[in-house]
């Protein structure tokens, strides 16, 4: 077959007319009176992007063939082996809705369960001891940032201890777990820090109504400390914020809200499926101990009533379960 | 072939010929193939996208391409995101390894934007023949940390000088084939945009609580609090709309200004992007945006592309066969795919 072609020689800008013909595999087209063989065996060839456009045979010295031609261009992508696989994916609606449907399943299945099962296989696969060794530095950014001296009493630490000793004699893997006491500017609150640390709140000690509650919130920090949560939200949050940006990658920064509200809620609601992990092991512990599950629902509405909870869209962005829903689920 | 015609001086105007509804299926299988393989064919989707960008652009008889091999984005793509991983773990934990890294990369900004120039210039084509950027590192130092340190210590007020100076070196280390592009630009003309952006930032906040303390008033005076809050909503809207198009007003005039006073040889260029056109571009593609949920960003895209290739021409006086190239390797593509994931803009207004 005959083709009408366009030749660049790679050095200079523009092109010189040829006719190119295809005979086996072999691409034959006369330059400047000198007549030209080309292997197709032997050059690159490039399909446009597109339905139509340029189709590109790079040739030795940076020079190239360039040729309109469909069938041409598909021959010589046959004879290289080269299949269009992609070119025809993008050629057609019915495979456009198709890419449509496993965009949004895959990344639907990827951030749900994807994520969070890589994540906690890689967690679990780093020794306990690492564990226990990263967490020195995030104790000090706390307390410059929330905490201040605790100002409760020698016999209210005791107790509070006591209990804490309790959970810890729960399982070997415990021993290295330790409660730390400060006063907050946050309110009543207790924090999981990594490195096994506990730490509870003055305020907290002060709302609740009795040992009981104390015991299931411990529990529940104990809770997030068992499940490598602090380990596991990082790798999470780094894996789903990469994988947002590398599907919204390419648009504009004034679009950029595009990538930054997905990132969000998937953060927020990694930070909720732990929140329910730690829980149901607080919920565990309280059972084996013969303690009613209701206190930690008691202190949840206490501290409620403190702060109030919004209820509604901004839920989506919240980074723990509404306490009704915590409340029923066990 | 075009000897003859291309001696006479003439104007080109530059074509884009893509459509929204045929790079929509290429977006979305885009999509979903770098989703199924867990990001790695975003290196893939990245040459697909900017070929169907690139070669639907001409002008002339000659259109553009690009030419990077996927495999190397891939690389630098690795290289890039195990950075920012190790960013990740180590500013929680160690803070002090992801400062250095950021304080790295930082340092490292003016070698990464020449290198992600070089990548990206000598990867694009134009009538067959490769551009090209000079590995002037020592400019780029100078260049962005000095301008950078003078708008610094005048507190802003000579930030015009800093963004001349890089458009200016952008330009001037720019070349198609041998030849190199040149920045006759002066320094005068950014300073006026950037005042007159100020000065209306300025009316803009003053007119504002002007407005809101009126409603204020008027508010209270009938007792109607809660319609003065809605009001107050209502006038805040127009106030963001003022400030994002005040943005593109900064971006507009100085593409407009930077081309215009862009040589190429004896060929010029002639840019008019309006203001106007362009922030009810941003505003509806926005819109469009939001509310199709994603679904409208390839026909965002291509809209705006179009809008600036009809509003460029190019004043043609030299015969395309004059330009001849320059025997240099491809580059790597690490420099811009790190600065892309630090978020360090790699791209400059030229």
């Amino acid at each position: 077959m005959q083709v009408e072609a366009r030749y660049y020689d790679g050095q200079t800008a523009g092109s010189e007319p040829v006719t190119v013909t295809l005979s086996g595999s072999q691409l034959h087209f006369v330059l400047d009176t000198t007549a030209q063989f080309v292997d197709v065996q032997q050059v690159s060839v490039t399909a446009p992007v597109g339905k139509s456009g340029t189709w590109v045979v790079e040739l030795a010295e940076g020079a190239a063939l360039h040729f309109d031609d469909e069938e041409l261009g598909i021959r010589l992508a046959g004879l290289r082996g080269q299949s269009g696989f992609v070119r025809r994916l993008e050629s057609a609606w019915h495979y456009a809705l198709l890419a449509l449907v496993v965009s949004i399943v895959s990344t639907w299945a990827l951030l749900t369960y994807g994520v969070p099962y890589a994540a906690r296989q890689v967690a679990f696969a780093l020794p306990a001891s690492l564990m226990n060794s990263l967490g020195d530095d995030s104790m000090e950014v706390l307390d410059e940032l929330m905490f201040s001296t605790s100002e409760l009493s020698a016999e209210d630490k005791r107790r509070v201890e006591d209990l804490f000793a309790d959970i810890r004699s729960s399982n070997a893997d415990f021993a290295a777990y330790r409660l730390e006491f400060r006063a907050s500017n946050i309110g009543p609150n207790a924090f999981a820090v990594p490195g096994g640390v506990v730490v509870m709140t003055d305020e907290l000690v002060e709302i609740a109504a009795s040992d009981a509650e104390i015991a299931a919130v411990l529990a529940h920090e104990v809770g997030h400390l068992y499940h490598r949560h602090s380990l596991r939200i990082l790798l999470q949050d780094s894996a789903s914020a990469l994988l947002i940006a590398s599907i919204t990658g390419d648009l504009s920064s004034v679009t950029a809200l595009s990538a930054a509200v997905p990132t969000m809620l998937m953060r927020a609601k990694y930070s909720r499926d732990f929140e329910r992990e730690a829980d149901d092991f607080a919920f565990a512990y309280l059972e084996s101990r013969d303690i009613s599950t209701d206190v930690l629902a008691e202190l949840l509405y206490r501290i409620e009533g403190n702060t109030g909870e919004d209820e509604g869209v901004s839920s989506w962005f919240s980074t723990h379960p509404p306490t009704r829903e915590r409340v029923n689920e066990r | 072939m075009d000897e003859k015609a291309s001696t006479e001086p003439r104007v080109a105007d530059i074509r884009f010929t893509g459509t929204a509804s045929e790079y929509f299926k290429i977006w979305i299988v885009n999509i979903a193939l770098t989703v199924l393989t867990l990001g790695i064919y975003s290196a893939w989707a990245k040459v697909r996208k900017l070929r169907y960008f690139y070669t639907n652009t001409s002008i002339e008889d000659g259109h553009f391409d690009y030419h990077a091999k996927p495999e190397a984005i891939l690389v630098g793509r690795l290289i890039a995101v195990g950075l920012l991983l190790i960013y990740f773990a180590m500013s929680q934990y160690l803070p002090i390894v992801g400062l250095v890294i950021i304080v790295a990369v930082l340092l490292a900004i003016p070698l990464l934007m020449v290198r992600a120039r070089v990548f990206h210039l000598r990867n694009t084509s134009y009538h067959g023949l490769r551009f090209d950027f000079q590995r002037n590192y020592k400019d780029a130092f100078i260049t962005i940390y000095g301008g950078g340190l003078l708008a610094a210590v005048t507190l802003g007020l000579a930030a015009p000088t800093a963004i001349y100076l890089r458009n200016k070196f952008a330009a001037n280390n720019s070349a198609y084939g041998k030849t190199p592009f040149e920045f006759n630009g002066e320094q005068i003309e950014f300073y006026k945009i950037f005042w007159k952006s100020v000065g209306l930032g300025l009316i803009g906040i003053v007119g504002y609580l002007v407005v809101s303390l009126v409603v204020g008033m008027l508010g209270a005076a009938v007792g109607a609090g809660a319609v003065a809050v809605v009001l107050q909503a209502i006038i805040f809207l127009p106030l963001l709309v003022f400030y994002l198009s005040l943005g593109i007003y900064v971006q507009v005039r100085q593409r407009n200004y930077v081309w215009n006073t862009t040589a190429l040889g004896n060929n010029r260029f002639e840019s008019n992007l309006s203001v106007r056109k362009m922030v009810i571009l941003y505003v509806t593609n926005l819109f469009a945006i939001v509310f199709s949920l994603g679904l409208a960003v390839p026909w965002a895209q291509i809209r705006l592309a179009k809008y600036r290739a009809e509003q460029t021409q190019v004043h043609l006086a030299d015969d395309w066969k004059r330009y001849v190239a320059s025997r240099a390797d491809e580059g790597s593509s690490l420099g811009e795919e790190i600065g892309e994931a630090f978020d360090v803009g790699v791209e400059l207004a030229f």
